[in-house]
């Protein structure tokens, strides 16, 4: 009885010596190592529950929005209630289907613009931490998705695959601090890196000194030889030009896409085919920003 | 109630996770994201003791470390260094009044979220400035002031009705 908070220090002094040991192996180990197997794990095991969740959230909070209006009938008014509500309840899915569908068409307007092949998926699940920006879709390597691909919503580049598991895929956000793209503002061609603030802004870095760009330009994405980028994605618009002060220009970037209400997104699948028709993509995705 | 204490923590803290993924952070709250697992962790430390604290606090923070990116086993020490620390002070406080779990609840996300971030920072992982670190801790800590009031008796019901009377160490 008396040793317990020696045995409580003990513990916890493990605890921390286990977690400090944990974040080294986590460092040292390349792709495929341990840690990363066991984080690969967690997303194949939770991604099922998350959706399950995520589908059953969605009406519920429809749901509890009109019991208020049912609380005060009785008996007969009971019975009816139920039918009104199971109407509404209906009612509401169709809504909820018939948004899907508007997002999944807007995605695949998308699709067809940067003219790359796509995989629709639904968002999961959001990171819910504090320092990263990342959302799970249902997803994985089945679907032809592998890590490092560019994902989309109806509006422009939502990030990139950074972890996949045969159903499920981890996607960091373009807001995340460790997010950087390639860009370039679409009119001028003068190409930068776009980095996550954590916040619903990107800074652009831009690599001329005397580059040209405006305020309300779209920013797409800038594709190379060996890039799993496809080029011409819109990414989002210049919202404000910092004044010069050294050899780097920066301006602030506001995201196209909805990154705060992510539903439903697409995964660009075919890394080669937009290398070659990333000149074709570029115009026209230069064109539809405007 | 006969439910074996283990089991009805475990059982809290996959649904604060499951809840904190599918429910809260879709919100898209500004500036930063309530933390209902350490609002788990801290109502646990708090209703039960320092062991127990440790325990639960390490078990949630390396879950949630694993469906991150981030360095696997951060959040298992910030969250089981906060399960330990308020089980032990809470041996200390004379009342139990209704502040406790509020103000513990404040300070331990302020110091959970600025000691992550430190850590990140340390680790040369975070790409974030010191005024955003800053931000999101308080909005987290006022998030989570929030959550407390319905969190806290839940776990402590939990506590309650589970496994022994007395507080046996697992």
């Amino acid at each position: 009885m008396y040793d317990r908070p020696r045995r409580a220090r003990a513990v916890f002094v493990l605890l921390l010596l286990l977690a400090a040991i944990l974040v080294t192996v986590d460092f040292r180990q390349g792709p495929g190592g341990p840690v990363d197997a066991l984080q690969r794990g967690a997303t194949a095991v939770f991604g099922p529950v998350q959706r399950g969740v995520s589908a059953v959230v969605r009406p519920v909070g429809g749901f509890f929005g009109s019991l208020g209006e049912l609380g005060s009938l009785r008996g007969e008014n009971e019975r009816l209630g139920e039918e009104n509500q199971r109407l509404r309840s209906q009612a509401r899915a169709a809504e909820g289907l018939e948004e899907e569908n508007d997002g999944l068409r807007a995605t695949l307007a998308m699709a067809e613009r940067c003219g790359c092949p796509t995989v629709g998926a639904q968002v999961v699940a959001h990171a819910g931490s504090n320092f990263q920006w990342s959302v799970t879709i249902d997803v994985g390597t089945s679907d032809g998705v592998a890590e490092g691909m560019a994902v989309i919503d109806g509006d422009g580049l939502v990030g990139r695959v950074i972890q996949v598991t045969s159903d499920y895929a981890v996607v960091l956000l373009i807001t995340d601090p460790s997010s950087g793209i390639a860009g370039r503002a679409a009119g001028d061609r003068s190409t930068g890196l776009l980095r996550g603030q954590g916040e619903d802004r990107l800074e652009l870095e831009l690599l001329q000194p005397d580059a040209e760009i405006a305020e309300g330009e779209t920013v797409v994405t800038q594709g190379y030889a060996d890039s799993v980028f496809p080029a011409g994605i819109p990414v989002g618009v210049v919202a404000e030009i910092a004044p010069a002060e050294d050899l780097v220009r920066r301006a602030a970037v506001t995201p196209l896409a909805r990154l705060g209400a992510l539903d439903t997104v697409a995964v660009v699948v075919d890394e080669a085919s937009s290398a070659d028709g990333g000149q074709n993509a570029d115009t026209q995705a230069s064109e539809g920003g405007r | 109630m006969s439910v074996p204490r283990p089991l009805a923590l475990a059982g809290l803290v996959l649904a604060a996770l499951l809840v904190q993924t599918a429910v809260i952070a879709p919100l898209g709250l500004p500036v930063a994201s309530p933390d209902l697992l350490l609002v788990v962790v801290l109502a646990v430390a708090l209703t039960t003791n320092p062991l127990t604290g440790a325990l639960v606090g390490f078990a949630a923070g390396l879950l949630s470390d694993l469906l991150l990116d981030l360095p696997v086993g951060l959040s298992a020490m910030v969250y089981a260094t906060t399960g330990y620390v308020l089980g032990v002070l809470r041996a200390y406080l004379v009342s139990e009044g209704r502040l406790v779990p509020v103000v513990a609840g404040v300070l331990a996300t302020l110091g959970a979220v600025w000691l992550t971030g430190g850590l990140l920072l340390l680790l040369g992982q975070g790409d974030f400035s010191w005024q955003l670190l800053a931000r999101a801790g308080i909005a987290a800590a006022v998030y989570n002031l929030i959550l407390i009031p319905f969190v806290y008796p839940l776990v402590r019901a939990v506590v309650d009705r589970s496994g022994p009377r007395r507080t046996v160490p697992w």
